[in-house]
């Protein structure tokens, strides 16, 4: 199907392609423009007068329409199965999205109080080995060296542990920002001055 | 999911749909614990809009001798280990299709789409 959906695209693309190439070069010569135009005229002329070529027409849109959300799929799930990882069992093939372990990595990075936000990025390389980029923002009094280690190592084991990995895993880690103190006195007030209590008329606190 | 597996008896010919297959694989998957849920996919909005049933978006196909092969998409509790999951669910899966359809169980690929927290 996906052989069929590629040829069927190249030879739609060649035939438009060359239908517009034509059309450019035959408009361009003077003698033939008056023949063109008079072509284009017969046609539309045609497709008024006969009922069959308009359905025609428009089922052959319908199909291409069709033909074009079916190729785009094969593309998106080609494009979705390159973004995992894979291992065999005796009852069949395993496959972990790349989102998955994202996923993963998100919710165990927290337990590192000191880390604000991380958005991870897992690349699979060719070579069978997994990149991991770690985009952190901090908490100001964080110790970088210290911090980046725990969390290399964390992510590492934690990959390892929950995936059953034991090929190379690459720890990048970038420090996006450290949050000043400014920073969090002003999301602290922030929080402070949002109201906590509801009053509600005629009813006083107790 | 047209197609339906036959099984001729003597008495007639018993249809097992797909649909069914795929719910016995569901309901067999989220017996293991470290399942959370049957991925529904991007498609399952549109399905419910069109008021179609859709077991998660498992994929049920039969090859020429009538075997069975099955695709689950998995979201994996976090804290549990996938490949022993996976593993789990495998067998799980097998048994449980393999004992109320009598039906042979070729291949499970199992796709674990994310990991959520309970």
């Amino acid at each position: 199907m996906r052989t069929l959906g590629i040829i069927f695209y190249t030879v739609v693309s060649v035939l438009i392609g060359l239908f517009m190439i034509i059309s450019a070069f035959v408009l361009s010569i003077p003698t033939w423009q008056d023949e063109a135009a008079q072509l284009i005229s017969d046609f539309v002329y045609v497709l008024q007068e006969t009922v069959n070529y308009r359905v025609a027409l428009g089922l052959s849109g319908v199909l291409l329409i069709f033909i074009s959300f079916s190729f785009a799929q094969l593309i998106l799930a080609r494009f979705q199965r390159e973004k995992t990882i894979a291992f065999h069992t005796p009852s069949g093939e395993v496959t972990i999205a790349l989102s998955a372990i994202e996923d993963l990595i998100k919710h165990f990075s927290f337990m590192i109080p000191q880390i604000k936000e991380v958005k991870p990025d897992v690349i699979a390389t060719r070579k069978g080995s997994l990149l991991v980029n770690l985009r952190v923002i901090l908490k100001s009094e964080a110790n970088i060296p210290e911090l980046t280690a725990q969390l290399q190592e964390m992510t590492k084991s934690k990959i390892q542990e929950v995936l059953g990995l034991e090929e190379e895993i690459i720890i990048r880690i970038h420090i996006a920002k450290i949050l000043s103190h400014e920073e969090k006195d002003k999301r602290k007030k922030d929080n402070e001055t949002e109201p906590r209590h509801f009053s509600i008329p005629g009813y006083g606190r107790v | 999911m047209m197609v339906e597996e036959n099984n001729q008896t003597e008495f007639g010919t018993v249809k097992i749909h797909k649909e069914s297959i795929a719910a016995i694989a569901a309901l067999a998957a989220c017996e293991i614990q470290g399942v959370k849920a049957i991925d529904k996919g991007i498609l399952a909005g549109i399905f419910e809009l069109l008021g179609k049933k859709r077991i998660g978006a498992i994929k049920v196909e039969f090859d020429k001798q009538g075997e069975v092969l099955l695709e689950i998409p998995l979201v994996i509790t976090y804290g549990y280990s996938i490949p022993e999951v996976a593993a789990k669910v495998q067998e799980n899966v097998r048994n449980n299709v393999e004992k109320m359809t009598h039906l042979y169980v070729r291949d499970i690929t199992i796709n674990v789409r994310s990991i959520e927290k309970i």
